[in-house]
């Protein structure tokens, strides 16, 4: 009978005891994270038949469970993946867009022009001169350092991507050998959780969801598999798969994530989303290569416009203007297993027609297949070329096989090769090559407007020309000799590459000259028409000036930096709600936690007077039969 | 719902560290006095403000080469004004050497101060500018455009170039003038056409007067005023080589018409003198200068030679009158140019003006609006830390 109430009282004794271990476990893991809180179940022990009834014997430990649902962990899973790449954007993209805002570029542009107005203003003075010399290689100089600088994040963005999947490979294999002692330690509790084994498993999975975004299957045993990008199976049950970077064979200066699946290895850089990874990856394809090819596109657009108007001038020396600055043909790369022979050069007929884009050239055994990178729109190019597209001309060489591809970058070196090719002032044209003038014979008040130059590489440019009025004088000869040419006043007269435009009513035997304007060293005609540039819009098919253009590019930037500080700060407090959500379910309250300590405590304290009382009863019946 | 004890720390530290931060961002507007510290804050107004800074940039650039323009074209405009004032100094001495109360002594002596006002007019016309270009040589701004040879005759080196300034994206304007239109090709007689004497004529017969009186019918050929005798002429077209009229009878001072032009003759030609009518052709102002000198100083001997003198003065002086009038037309243009160019520049500042409130309005930060921020983030900021602490105290294990 006492040895009943003696067992009673040690079994409640055991329980208050697991009772108190547990919450001192929960106490000691309050700031433990992915810790569930965990709680012991009791239940009475199987009663024994009396004869009256049936008598109690006390109290066994059911189980030891954590308060966890899964539905919770996963959303908190999802949430500090999408927040951990929003956060990562937000850092990535705040560089590019403090560096574009400081608009370097476009305010050594407008020193540049604003020398260039300088100049004109004094075209004979080499020292204003000098001053465009400066500016114009302060403009290329600014075009090569932000290239420099987006470049240098581009690298670092590879180094980052592979220092990401480094971890990501330690975390893949750990979760592999935690799903391992999982599903043993269920085995041998039969059946019974591992709880914290679970938590720390649940913990590694957001550890690994910050790096990338990942979807979990649950199995039988306990174990869960592991997939990221579009499916790929980083972990399988107690396996691991590592994932690798690689070169970009169209590209060396890309890493990309490749996959191996059996034997065969597959890129998988645009399947991944989510976390650190996928932050660099949106990174680099949404806003740090478009700015790169912006940027380019604007210099080499600057430097055709600026080199197209110069060869129209004519400099100190009375020479021909040439290019002003020198730029690098677009980049065509091509992997070593291709066959044939591509090249691709600037169509200066269509500056505007250049895009921001790269391109991707296939050949599929007749045609090549011309794919922008940007919006995707595909062009097939049949025959034999050249093929003018988008401000570029591009070229077949050697015979291609089916299968080759090309990458053609038509902008993004410009700014690191781009050259001023001036360096003397006196080489600037800032004069126009030829001067006109009326004869001081002429009896006419007829005038000879200023000459436009068409073609510079005409031969006859600057060969000296008269047009001498016939009588009576509705006609004109080329320097007084050879047919007749009819005249109306004001209309464009068009001969070695100039134009000029005769007004008025000119006189019989009235003559109008056109020569080389060497001498003329205080014109600035030229200049004038570089000048204009500034204004001119000239970019995206003839609707953007050069600055106009930059302020786009830092728009665009801006309104990606601004996309990410707003989603990141969504991301953040949804993050906040889902982590409430599972904390309120699995989190440790410390008041919870001190509630249950009195509880076990004084249940403790009961169950040792039960064996107290047992040992009295005992004695007292050893008393009455001592005596 | 089950609030955790660690929720409650991270919650109220992020709490306070975004307040914080807040704080900092304000701190920084206000003392940066920017509203937009980075495009990320306020892209379309970054992109704008781009664009205003470069428009202003372009404003004080249009407003540098006005100052330039300004500054040349009244250079250019006090030069004409020097040769205008020179050129009617020798108006009034060709007047006054006309006079036939003069001996040849006199003569000279004017021919010598008239002489004296070329050497002037050449030095005006090779006026250089603060650069150091001639202001009359067209583009070739190095070489001296006037130069005269030992025997006076002043010849132009320069081209017909006229230099231009960008005063505003679409509008330039000109500097200065070519010297070959402002003193070198200058329309002689009255401008339309010019009277002359053949050599030999042996009347007293001289031009008084010489007009175009109907433009329609005017006609631009060489004609010819042959006296047939002392009282009767010929008109002659000698461009299509036909008579206009034949057998007219000459009085002294009467108006003689034909196609559109006028002439009056005075005094008293000779059987076989003649007069020519020619369409104006350009002339030198120095070679007008130097008509005048000649005739001074060859001076008459005879009625016929006085005749002649007379009839060569008034042409020069007719010349020198269309030098006048072009100076003045060019010193018109000039002060128009300058006018437009002060108007331009006004305009300009308005909209630099205009820009840079737009700017400020785009990119600094309203003061008052972020003091008021500061101060609300500061009592919140405050206000979350004192909570935190006095929550923080609140425990049960403060009673067991």
């Amino acid at each position: 009978m006492s040895g009943d109430t003696f067992n009673i009282g040690l079994s409640a004794l055991l329980a208050s005891q697991r009772g108190l271990a547990t919450t001192g476990h929960n106490i000691a893991n309050v700031n433990t994270d992915s810790y569930s809180r965990q709680r012991v179940t009791f239940e009475s022990r199987q009663p024994q038949f009396v004869g009256v009834g049936y008598a109690g014997k006390g109290v066994d430990i059911a189980s030891i469970t954590r308060l966890a649902d899964d539905f919770l962990v996963e959303q908190v899973r999802l949430s500090t993946s999408n927040q951990t790449q929003a956060d990562k954007v937000v850092e990535l993209v705040d560089q590019v867009d403090v560096q574009i805002g400081d608009a370097l570029i476009s305010s050594s542009i407008q020193d540049f022009f604003g020398a260039i107005d300088d100049a004109n203003n004094d075209p004979r003075l080499l020292a204003t001169r000098q001053v465009v010399v400066e500016s114009g290689r302060a403009t290329v100089s600014r075009f090569s350092e932000q290239e420099e600088q987006l470049n240098g994040l581009s690298r670092s963005i590879n180094r980052q991507m592979a220092g990401v999947v480094d971890k990501i490979n330690t975390l893949t294999s750990s979760l592999a050998r935690l799903n391992k002692d999982i599903a043993q330690g269920a085995g041998l509790a039969n059946g019974l959780p591992p709880n914290d084994l679970l938590d720390k498993r649940d913990q590694l999975l957001v550890d690994l969801s910050k790096l990338v975004g990942v979807q979990t299957q649950s199995l039988a045993d306990g174990m869960v598999n592991i997939l990221i990008g579009d499916g790929q199976l980083v972990v399988t049950g107690s396996t691991a798969e590592a994932l690798e970077t690689v070169v970009n064979p169209l590209d060396a200066s890309r890493t990309e994530i490749a996959f191996k699946v059996g034997n065969a290895q597959t890129q998988i850089t645009s399947a991944i989303s989510g976390g650190e990874l996928g932050a660099l990856v949106a990174f680099r394809d949404e806003t740090l290569e478009p700015a790169r090819n912006s940027i380019g596109r604007l210099a080499a657009t600057l430097a055709m416009s600026m080199n197209a108007q110069h060869r129209k001038g004519m400099d100190l020396n009375g020479a021909m203007g040439g290019d002003m600055f020198s730029i690098p043909p677009p980049v065509v790369n091509a992997p070593t297993t291709n066959t044939g022979t591509v090249t691709a050069a600037f169509d200066t007929s269509n500056v505007g027609g250049l895009t921001n884009s790269d391109y991707r050239l296939t050949y599929d055994g007749t045609n090549f297949t011309l794919q922008r990178q940007t919006d995707s729109l595909s062009r097939t190019l049949s025959g034999a070329g050249p093929f003018s597209i988008d401000g570029m001309i591009i070229t077949l060489g050697t015979a291609p096989v089916a299968g080759d591809t090309y990458l053609i970058q038509p902008t993004k070196t410009v700014p690191r090769a781009l050259k001023l090719l001036i360096t003397d002032p006196a080489n600037l044209a800032l004069s126009g090559p030829v001067r006109v003038s009326s004869a001081t014979s002429n009896s006419s008040d007829a005038t000879i407007a200023r000459a436009a130059v068409l073609d510079e590489t005409d031969p006859a440019l600057l060969t000296a020309t008269t047009l001498v009025f016939d009588d009576p004088p509705s006609t004109y000869k080329v320097n007084g000799a050879g047919a007749s040419i009819a005249y109306t006043s004001g209309a464009n007269i068009d001969l070695n590459g100039w134009r000029v435009q005769i007004t008025g009513a000119p006189a019989a035997g009235d003559s109008f000259g056109v020569k080389s304007n060497a001498g003329g060293t205080g014109d600035n005609n030229n200049g004038l028409a570089l000048s204009t540039l500034q204004s001119e819009p000239i970019l995206e098919g003839g609707t953007a000036s050069f600055e106009e253009d930059y302020a786009g590019l830092t728009g665009r930037v801006g309104a990606a930096a601004e996309q990410a500080h707003v989603s990141s700060a969504a991301l953040g407090s949804l993050t906040e709600n889902a982590t409430a959500a599972r904390d309120a379910l699995s989190g440790v309250n410390l008041e919870e936690e001190a509630a249950n300590l009195l509880r076990f405590q004084q249940a403790f304290q009961a169950a040792a007077q039960v064996i107290k009382a047992a040992d009295q009863a005992f004695q007292a019946i050893i008393e009455a039969t001592r005596g | 719902m089950r609030v955790t004890t660690s929720q409650f720390y991270s919650q109220s530290v992020s709490r306070i560290l975004d307040l914080q931060a807040r704080q900092r961002d304000v701190t920084n507007q206000i003392s940066g006095g920017k509203r937009i510290t980075q495009p990320g804050d306020d892209p379309v107004a970054a992109a704008e403000v781009l664009q205003i800074r470069s428009r202003t940039n372009a404003a004080e650039q249009y407003g540098r080469n006005g100052v330039q323009a300004d500054s040349r074209l009244t250079q250019v405009d006090d030069v004409l004004g020097s040769v205008s004032s020179s050129l009617q100094r020798v108006h009034d001495l060709v007047l006054q050497g006309r006079s036939e109360t003069l001996g040849d002594s006199d003569r000279d002596s004017i021919a010598k101060e008239i002489r004296e006002q070329t050497d002037v007019l050449l030095d005006l016309g090779n006026t250089r500018n603060a650069s150091g270009e001639y202001i009359f040589a067209g583009a070739t701004v190095n070489a001296r455009p006037f130069t005269a040879d030992a025997l006076g005759n002043v010849s132009y080196n320069g081209d017909q170039t006229v230099r231009e300034l960008q005063l505003s994206p679409n509008r330039t304007i000109a500097e200065s003038f070519s010297g070959r239109d402002a003193l070198f090709a200058v329309r002689n007689g009255n401008g339309t056409f010019v009277s002359g004497r053949v050599p030999g004529n042996t009347g007293t017969g001289q031009i008084s007067g010489n007009a175009v009186v109907d433009g329609s019918s005017y006609l631009a050929h060489n004609f010819r005023v042959s006296f047939t005798s002392a009282t009767t002429y010929d008109v002659v077209d000698d461009t299509l080589g036909s008579n206009v009229a034949t057998a007219q009878a000459y009085v002294d001072g009467a108006a003689i018409s034909f196609n559109g032009s006028e002439i009056t003759i005075i005094g008293a030609p000779s059987t076989g003198d003649q007069f020519t009518v020619k369409p104006s052709a350009n002339q030198s102002m120095f070679k007008s200068l130097g008509n005048i000198v000649t005739a001074l100083e060859t001076g008459y001997n005879n009625d016929t030679e006085q005749a002649n003198f007379g009839f060569d003065i008034d042409r020069a002086l007719e010349s020198l009158d269309r030098s006048l009038e072009k100076i003045g037309e060019l010193r018109a243009t000039a002060g128009a140019r300058l006018n437009s160019i002060s108007a331009q520049a006004d305009g300009n500042e308005q909209v630099t003006l205009n820009l840079e409130t737009l700017r400020a309005k785009l990119e600094d930060v309203d003061l008052s609006t972020a003091i008021s921020q500061l101060t609300q983030d500061t009592t919140a900021l405050e206000a979350a830390q004192k909570a935190f602490v006095k929550v923080q105290g609140l425990t049960l294990f403060e009673y067991i």
